[in-house]
């Protein structure tokens, strides 16, 4: 189900690249593909401090801050190989408001790279 | 050094604000630990004393702030990457650090490498501390929304190019 929802994203994160001028739209595609493989890969788990942990909304709760501030304690913590990609792709997404939504072509073009190396290693089981 | 003044600068921007910005709810509400200190110190007695213990939280964790951005900051200086202006929406259930970058440097591989692993760490360090703070990147050159952010609660700014606090 996860998986789906990625791939989704993902694909529309590609049809906003080809139809050029959404960049926006590519940064926060690509995240939203992002979270659904991370999540798809981490849940369930047993946390730092020993306990079930089911899925993201269970974590944010025992930690008393927000599904996406879960998220990066978690990958910092089971898959700190992606610290970098989600964290980069987290960011655009949180800026990009605040740039009145001017994302850069460069921009774009690198999330979508995040997204790649992300899906690369959240799904290299699966395969 | 320049830690110090934006550390100092802080302090005395915690000191001018008002009780309601200490106190301000979050999504409508006051978070549960508010509410139950509250409870426990009883009514208008304590009410003054419960105030000060509120205003040192929220310097204490405005100091943890300043403590968690050197941490990041030094890193970046050693690798050479240039930061001008550091923008705070704080309050004493979280803090979100915004902080401008040279041109280009957001999209630079050593950086992101560098920066987003280096903010998790501190993320989490932090977080056993009581404190929940996340960090953002913007290029310098961009034009920023400063309505946008004064609407969402960034209310304090420093410049590390002219070394002083600046006004939203």
């Amino acid at each position: 189900m996860k998986l789906d929802h990625a791939r989704h994203n993902r694909d529309a994160c590609d049809s906003f690249i080809q139809l050029g001028n959404y960049n926006d739209w590519v940064i926060t595609t690509a995240f939203y593909s992002a979270i659904h493989f991370i999540d798809h890969k981490l849940f369930p788990l047993i946390d730092y401090r020993g306990r079930s942990v089911s899925d993201i909304g269970q974590f944010s709760k025992m930690e008393g801050v927000s599904k996406h501030e879960a998220r990066i304690l978690i990958i910092s913590l089971r898959l700190p190989s992606q610290n970098t990609n989600f964290g980069f792709l987290y960011n655009q997404c949180l800026t990009a408001r605040y740039i009145n939504y001017h994302v850069s072509l460069e921009t774009a073009e690198k999330a979508r790279e995040k997204l790649r190396l992300i899906e690369e290693e959240c799904t290299n089981a699966d395969d | 050094m320049e830690i110090d003044i934006l550390k100092e600068s802080i302090t005395e921007w915690v000191a001018a604000q008002p009780d309601d910005m200490v106190f301000e709810p979050k999504d409508g509400f006051y978070s549960f630990t508010i509410v139950a200190e509250a409870y426990q110190k009883g009514m208008e007695d304590e009410r003054k004393r419960f105030i000060e213990e509120m205003r040192l939280k929220y310097l204490d964790k405005a100091k943890l702030v300043v403590s968690a951005t050197n941490e990041l900051i030094k890193g970046l200086s050693d690798r050479k990457f240039v930061l001008h202006k550091f923008i705070l929406n704080h309050s004493l259930s979280n803090s979100l650090v915004l902080l401008t970058t040279d041109e280009g440097t957001n999209v630079d591989d050593a950086f992101i490498s560098y920066v987003f692993n280096e903010a998790a760490r501190i993320k989490f360090e932090y977080s056993q501390k009581g404190l929940n703070v996340s960090f953002m990147f913007i290029d310098e050159q961009s034009k920023l929304n400063i309505e946008l952010l004064k609407s969402d609660g960034f209310d304090f700014g420093y410049s590390f190019d002219d070394k002083k606090v600046f006004d939203l």
